[in-house]
């Protein structure tokens, strides 16, 4: 055995509680939409069987919503219906309405004339036409249908995962996110399986023979509805307290899984994608969430963090880095830069990026307004002694720190400065700055460690939960290897965080990761 | 029992049924006859409401067919369609079953049916009663297929060209069984077919039918003997005399046949059968002559193939 099946196994083992749970999900989610499918289309069917001219309007309707790309359809579903089973459950509805209102005309009209002219010679209503013949005989075209319809739900419900409806999709994109393939493929084969399994047992349904299918006429109903319940069983175990994570917050060792392990958490959870978990747990859709603990959102929505008590998050302060030519050309510089170390805490710069993304201020105004508070700020002195290129990464949080920066080094020497914001990620940026294309960018001490260092685990374990450990070692090791220097921090930690509402935080007094447990478990 | 007056059907501008009256008395076989297109099936199926006229109307023992539910009225008319129209998800049995267990019958007198009716269609019940359809040959198809059009006794059985689609062989030897069975001779069979020895072999009147209306309406004998126009004595020329022998029975020419009776014979066949039939056991068995007996008369005379025509001319020419 291959190292890479062992771990393959180990990780399914050690995931086999959730990843029954999320099967489970899923055939709930499956059968639910197929169930309601089938209510639907089926009479929907057999209607236009009969009335030939709403044929192909219906047909062509079914047709093209078809056609949407399933991804989008979920996106449609979110302003009208919210995220979680509505969405998931209305969009797989419409993707296997199709294939059972096509297949049961199909098997209708298909049903040979005379057939239908002896019924009817031999004095049926049309409704005994329709259960004693029609539908008797259109039944294995009708079950082609819905196997046809099984088979693409299964797949499609891969995707409720990024609205927070669970099943195997979670393990797939948590996989794609973390580029962790163990977790990709312990959510594929299941979903695979399940797929190659219902299309099996279907065809076998299918050829049964046509006395035995009148028992299965009554018997497919009360299979789709049993399986349809498994949606709901994971429902019940638990209605304190919902959790939405990211897919990569679920994969970590610093997530979810540093969660159970450290704290013993056991919170019920969905998986979600960030950009709507912050409004779901506004709208009281979820209660605690993974978040950024500086991500404007959590003013926006009045959201409070919980203290890491036992420290599972690594410490990622923000300190500006500089190359060490450009502090020993301009001595000035180390001494200006330092001047907001220790002003910005959390809680301030959640405020700052709240006035970028949700109040739309430029980066620029909420620097200056920032420093004039402060009573940092001083009019430019237009020096051309030299030049100093800020980088910034692609987010609010480090366009407004590069235009702090920016001015503070006009306001206080005589140098220029050249801003050079919105390099893509930490990789650019970092490049970017030991090629000498830039001179300086703020960064995080967690990523310095975790990305750019990327020491042995061991190494990782000792230092991860000490802050003042990991500045230590990051400042250490960029000046020795790369000869940058971190200098001082800045204040807050823009580190992963759970966060609740504010309310629900004061009425449960939960204000740390240890009472939220503590109140769960209760 | 059956009174047709004035039935007319319009399908666009083509007009299926023009005007038509006819009645059919109880026990009576009436044929519907002619080409493709002349309407007889159209007619048929106005009889159990599967198409409504556009004017005229009809009457079934003195009621008004259109005045009950279409329904009610098909349950206690037996309909039997030219191709195998059996229910292919239904066995034998119940295939047979429909009609009584939409009138709801019990379940053993359905049963007793059931094996009564297999019995009369020569299908042995324990071979054939739980087999599906699918199963039979054609012409047990249409056995079982005649069966469920009687299984409720209906008085009235309406049959669309029943033995269209069978072999020859099986043709003859299912039409010899429906002559035979005695539940259809008390039956009023209104019987639509376009082969015109199919028409005189079952038909005690036959309805001439061309373009959508009647051209002659009466006995095998009348139609062939008594030709209401050059149309109708055209359409039978091409079979004209073997139509003639089937149509006359022995029992017509009697006066005129020339041979001597006989005292007794092991194996004598009634005067009641046609030439035809006469002469076409004599060429199967290969025998020479056969005994017929007039039971009429008491008489027995001993026939040749040559002796039968000689009469048959002599009665026509007379």
């Amino acid at each position: 055995m291959t190292e890479e099946q062992e771990s393959f196994l180990a990780f399914v083992s050690q995931q086999s509680g959730k990843l029954l749970e999320q099967t489970v999900t899923h055939i709930g989610l499956t059968f639910i939409s197929l169930f309601i499918a089938v209510l639907i289309g089926l009479p929907l069917g057999i209607f236009i069987a009969r009335r030939k001219r709403f044929t192909g309007i219906v047909l062509g309707s079914a047709g093209v919503l078809q056609t949407i790309p399933s991804i989008a359809l979920l996106g449609f579903m979110i302003p009208i219906l919210g995220i979680g089973v509505k969405p998931a459950i209305a969009a797989l509805f419409l993707y296997a309405l199709l294939p059972i209102i096509r297949n049961t005309y199909t098997g209708i009209t298909g049903v040979d004339a005379d057939i239908t002219e002896a019924a009817k010679g031999m004095g049926m209503s049309n409704g005994q036409i329709l259960w004693k013949v029609q539908l008797p005989l259109a039944m294995p075209v009708l079950l082609a249908g819905i196997r046809i319809a099984t088979v693409i739900n299964v797949g499609v419900a891969t995707l409720a995962a990024y609205v927070a409806a669970g099943g195997l999709g979670e393990f797939i994109f948590g996989g794609i996110s973390l580029n962790n393939t163990n977790m990709l493929l312990a959510g594929a084969i299941p979903a695979a399986l399940l797929a190659i399994i219902f299309d099996f047992l279907l065809s076998r349904l299918q050829r049964i023979n046509v006395k035995r299918l009148r028992v299965g006429v009554w018997l497919a109903p009360v299979i789709i509805l049993f399986l349809s319940s498994f949606y709901l069983l994971p429902r019940h175990y638990d209605g304190k307290l919902l959790a939405g994570f990211t897919p990569e917050f679920m994969g970590r060792q610093d997530g979810y899984l540093g969660l159970r392990k450290k704290y013993k958490l056991n919170i019920r959870n969905v998986v979600i994608s960030d950009a709507i978990m912050y409004k779901a747990t506004y709208e009281k859709k979820l209660d605690v969430i993974s978040g950024y603990s500086t991500d404007g959102r959590l003013k926006a929505y009045d959201l409070v963090t919980l203290t890491d008590d036992k420290k599972i998050f690594p410490p990622y302060y923000a300190a500006p880095i500089v190359r060490h030519e450009v502090l020993l050309a301009y001595p000035e510089l180390e001494n200006v830069l330092n001047l907001l170390a220790g002003r910005i805490n959390d809680s301030v710069m959640t405020e700052l990026n709240y006035k970028a993304d949700y109040l739309k201020q430029s980066p620029e105004k909420i620097a200056r307004d920032f420093l004039q508070n402060q009573r940092l700020w001083k009019e430019p002195r237009n020096g051309k002694k030299g030049l100093v290129r800020i980088g910034s990464k692609i987010f609010a949080e480090q366009y407004i720190l590069a235009e702090m920066y920016s001015m503070l080094i006009k306001g206080y020497t005589d140098l220029d400065v050249a801003t050079k914001t919105g390099l893509g990620g930490t990789k650019i940026c970092f490049d970017a700055l030991t090629n000498n294309q830039i001179d300086m960018y703020p960064e995080y001490t967690g990523t310095g460690l975790l990305v750019i260092l990327k020491p042995g685990q061991q190494l990782i374990d000792s230092l991860i939960t000490n802050k003042d450990e990991v500045y230590k070692y990051v400042g250490d090791n960029f000046s020795k290897r790369f000869n940058i220097i971190w200098l001082k921090p800045i204040g807050f930690n823009n580190a992963y965080a759970l966060m609740m509402r504010r309310k629900q935080s004061e009425e449960l007094n939960v204000t740390s990761i240890s009472q939220l447990k503590n109140y769960l478990d209760k | 029992m059956i009174a047709v007056k004035h039935l007319s059907k319009h399908f666009g501008a083509v007009t299926a049924v023009n005007d038509i009256s006819f009645e059919v008395k109880e026990g009576e076989n009436l044929i519907l006859l002619g080409t493709s297109g002349c309407g007889k099936t159209t007619t048929l199926r106005m009889l159990n409401r599967l198409i409504m006229p556009d004017g005229g109307n009809v009457a079934i023992d003195g009621k008004d067919i259109s005045s009950g539910s279409p329904e009610e009225l098909r349950r206690n008319i037996g309909y039997v369609l030219q191709h195998n129209a059996l229910f292919p998800h239904y066995t034998v049995a119940e295939n047979i079953a429909v009609v009584p267990r939409l009138l709801k019958w019990g379940k053993k007198k359905i049963e007793e049916r059931i094996l009564e009716l297999l019995q009369k269609m020569r299908l042995p019940a324990e071979k054939y009663m739980h087999t599906y359809p699918a199963a039979l040959s054609g012409g047990q198809q249409q056995r079982v297929n005649v069966a469920r059009a009687i299984a409720a006794y209906p008085p009235v059985l309406l049959m669309d060209e029943p033995f269209g689609a069978l072999d020859p062989i099986t043709r003859a030897s299912i039409v010899n069984d429906f002559a035979t069975i005695d539940e259809f001779k008390k039956k009023t069979i209104v019987m639509v077919t376009h082969d015109v020895q199919e028409a005189f072999q079952l038909g005690d009147r036959i309805c001439l039918m061309d373009k959508g209306s009647i051209m002659q309406i009466g006995t095998p004998m009348e139609l062939l003997f008594k030709p209401a126009n050059e149309q109708v004595k055209n359409f039978f020329d091409h079979h004209y005399l073997q139509l003639a022998l089937k149509a006359t029975r022995i029992a017509t020419i009697w006066p005129y046949i020339e041979a001597e009776s006989i005292i007794e014979h092991n194996e004598v066949i009634a005067a009641h059968s046609n030439i035809w039939d006469a002469m076409e056991l004599m060429t199967k068995n290969n025998i020479t002559a056969v005994a017929v007996k007039n039971g009429e008369l008491n008489d027995i005379r001993e026939l040749s193939i040559a002796a039968l025509l000689i009469a048959f001319n002599k009665y026509k020419n007379a």
